[in-house]
């Protein structure tokens, strides 16, 4: 680009127009630059086709002002990633439009929960069966001393209710356990499941949402968070693109099958492991990038394989995990259009 | 806590520690809050030993029962202590009772069980100050809340704006309220009991910083979460302020260009400082950015994304609990180091940032 032009990159602030800026150079250059002909006009057009200038108002052109006045910032943040006001803007709309289920409020759940409505999701199926304790203090996003023996899922919903633009919430109080009709349980509308839920066990609700997601073509989200798992960066499932929990629990259990621990000998351990918040929040926020990635045009590779953050280090430490052909689950499902689309 | 390792005691293995059974005797105990392992060749009367150590039943009726050493078993025990691995009975029946039982049980992976309350205690007692109260400053308050810490200094001169929600931890009914103010509101939702030192002031320089904690106390740790006038800046002010007054303090990225920042941890004349960190980066800069010139651009409105600061505050609070703990088992894991999480990869790469003797800090701090 010839310098005269670049210099003038710093004219585009929204104060005049395009002619008017091209009507300004020609005036500054006229004389200055015998026998070259350059065209801011066309400069400009360049720019606005890789997405780096952009129309003034864009963003009033595609959402209410309540919506600019929150996620102005956050929409320049997806610019830099799709590349094109109109991409950005349908990120955010799938964002404000999407009905999520999350299953687990507790100690990842509750931060990805915040987050996700921080970001601007607002349609929520929300389950988890449990009431707020005093030791939640130590891990719960929604902790407050005043309300503790009140369900998770009520605390929760009234955080989005209160922090959402136009929220859509339906709270159930009530364990994801083996038996549960998952469609009665969340209904048949929603565009994402996250699973957070680790009791029984999170592999085996994993599996339980994954069968059933890979029936309905939806994504299903695990998330975190317990015991060796404390700050796990997710799987994000995709039926027919991604392994599926069945794949995965085939391949941890052929990779792990020469190593067995003994029987513990603390036969209760519930209140025996550990974990902090730092970390849930840092499996949530992984988590929740991985959602923006799922509703991305330019971001849309879905990741295969397992990560963990390790707290020792701060590195991550991570696993490639392939698409089982035999697998019962999703073996002869063929990929489906995406997600962002 | 005193403990004895004494025949007549009750040990047993941490609930998190998992023992794994490998070829020709060795064992593998695994502590999997922390993923970290210790490997020993045991002889087999002992390894029964310790397979059985539920805390039940006295080290020398197990002993007995398996034919095994008592001296030897002993001197086992103290070992595996000392590598966290298992824990007598006082003290898992106080993580038991604890409110913080999830906290201490993280910590017991890095503290010897004997030494684990007194390093939590230091925790509580810990005098932070937060200086910034935007986006990573609310989230970083309310991370170490959980954690426990009891004593914040948060500084700040603004207002909660619309546009915060998206990233930080106020409420829509924080709208119009200075965020020093929000700030306490979440810390005392979380316990009545910690105590939050308001200063809604913008700090202008270090000597604002003598002032302010002048008037208040002086602080244990300084998080820097404040990004005006720049980082840089406010950074210069605290590592001044902080290297006059031997306080640790932890730069807590994450800003326009730096949006994952994993900022340095400085603990003044020991690791290397702010200053070391400039000359550092500026030998390494890429030579093809030299010479360099931005362009003017006075209304900026920059990017932001909430997981971002999510990950940057998860790992600045990290390090503000590292630095509390005051033990060499846990010590930051940022010090001559920053480091960047790359969004688009989930991946985390670091840049060694040396002590520089031209910066002079360790000599003069010394």
């Amino acid at each position: 680009m010839a310098p005269p032009l670049i210099e003038c990159l710093q004219w585009f602030d929204g104060s005049l127009s395009v002619a008017e800026h091209e009507e300004k150079f020609q005036s500054e250059t006229r004389g200055i630059l015998p026998g070259k002909t350059l065209s801011l006009h066309k400069c400009a057009h360049y720019l606005f086709e890789k997405g780096i200038l952009v129309q003034k108002d864009w963003m009033h052109h595609a959402f209410h002002p309540e919506y600019v006045a929150r996620f102005s910032r956050q929409l320049n943040f997806f610019l830099d990633i799709e590349e094109s006001a109109a991409s950005a803007a349908t990120l955010l709309q799938n964002i404000l439009t999407r009905k999520v289920a999350l299953i687990g409020l507790g100690a990842v759940g509750s931060w990805l929960l915040k987050e996700l409505v921080q970001i601007g999701f607002q349609r929520f199926v929300l389950v988890d069966p449990k009431p707020l304790k005093a030791s939640d203090r130590t891990r719960n996003a929604f902790f407050d001393h005043r309300r503790i023996n009140e369900p998770k899922v009520v605390l929760a919903e009234q955080y989005i209710r209160r922090q959402a633009i136009k929220p859509e919430t339906y709270a159930v109080q009530m364990p994801l356990d083996l038996h549960t009709h998952v469609e009665s349980l969340i209904g048949r509308d929603v565009d994402l499941i996250i699973n957070t839920a680790d009791e029984p066990y999170i592999g085996a609700t994993s599996i339980k949402l994954s069968r059933y997601c890979v029936t309905k073509d939806l994504p299903l989200l695990v998330v975190g968070g317990f015991d060796a798992h404390l700050a796990s960066l997710s799987e994000m499932i995709v039926p027919g693109e991604t392994p599926c929990s069945d794949c995965y629990a085939l391949h941890f259990e052929r990779a792990l099958r020469n190593w067995k621990p003994i029987s513990h000998p603390v036969v209760n351990r519930v209140r025996g492991f550990g974990g902090l918040s730092t970390m849930s929040v840092f499996a949530a926020s992984a988590a929740v990038l991985k959602v923006i990635r799922l509703y991305s045009k330019k971001l849309g590779d879905i990741e295969q394989g397992r990560g963990e953050f390790l707290f020792d280090s701060y590195t991550i430490d991570k696993f490639e995990v392939k698409r089982n052909p035999d697998c019962p689950a999703c073996g002869n499902k063929t990929a489906l259009p995406s997600h962002g689309n | 806590m005193e403990i004895e390792i004494q025949p007549t005691t009750f040990w047993r293995i941490r609930p998190s520690v998992s023992v794994i059974p490998l070829e020709d005797g060795v064992f593998e105990f695994f502590q999997s809050s922390t993923r970290r392992s210790l490997r020993l060749r045991l002889r087999s009367e002992i390894a029964h030993v310790i397979k059985h150590l539920d805390g039940k039943r006295r080290i020398c009726d197990l002993c007995a029962e398996h034919g095994a050493s008592a001296t030897q078993v002993l001197q086992l025990i103290g070992v595996l202590h000392e590598r966290c691995i298992i824990e007598p009975r006082p003290v898992w029946k106080t993580i038991n009772e604890s409110h913080f039982y999830r906290t201490l049980n993280f910590l017991g992976d890095y503290i010897p069980a004997t030494e684990l309350f007194a390093a939590f205690e230091r925790i509580q007692a810990a005098k932070i100050a937060i200086v910034g109260c935007g986006a990573v400053g609310s989230w970083v308050a309310i991370q170490l809340g959980h954690l426990g810490f009891q004593n914040f200094t948060v500084v700040d001169n603004d207002i909660v704006e619309e546009s915060n929600l998206n990233r930080s931890v106020f409420l829509q009914d924080d709208l119009g309220a200075p965020k020093v103010l929000a700030i306490k509101s979440a810390l005392n939702r979380i316990s009545p009991n910690i105590l939050v030192h308001k200063v809604q002031k913008n700090i202008k320089g270090s000597g604002s910083l003598f002032a302010v904690f002048f008037d208040i106390c002086k602080p244990d740790i300084v998080v820097n979460c404040a990004d005006q006038p720049s980082v840089d800046l406010t950074s210069e002010w605290i590592d001044e302020y902080c290297r006059k007054e031997g306080i640790p303090y932890v730069i807590a990225g994450g800003y326009n260009l730096h949006l994952s920042l994993i900022g340095m941890t400085v603990s003044p004349g020991e690791t290397a400082c702010f200053n070391c960190s400039r000359i550092t980066l500026n030998q390494l800069e890429d030579k093809s950015l030299r010479g360099i010139r931005r362009l003017w651009r006075p209304k900026r409105n920059l990017g932001s994304l909430a997981p971002l600061t999510g990950i940057t505050s998860s790992l600045a609070s990290s390090e503000v609990l590292r630095l509390a703990v005051k033990s060499k088992k846990l010590l930051p894991a940022m010090r001559n180091r920053r480091g960047e999480f790359n969004f688009l990869t989930n991946e985390i790469s670091f840049v060694d940032i040396p002590p520089k003797p031209e910066c002079g800090c360790l000599i003069h701090n010394s």
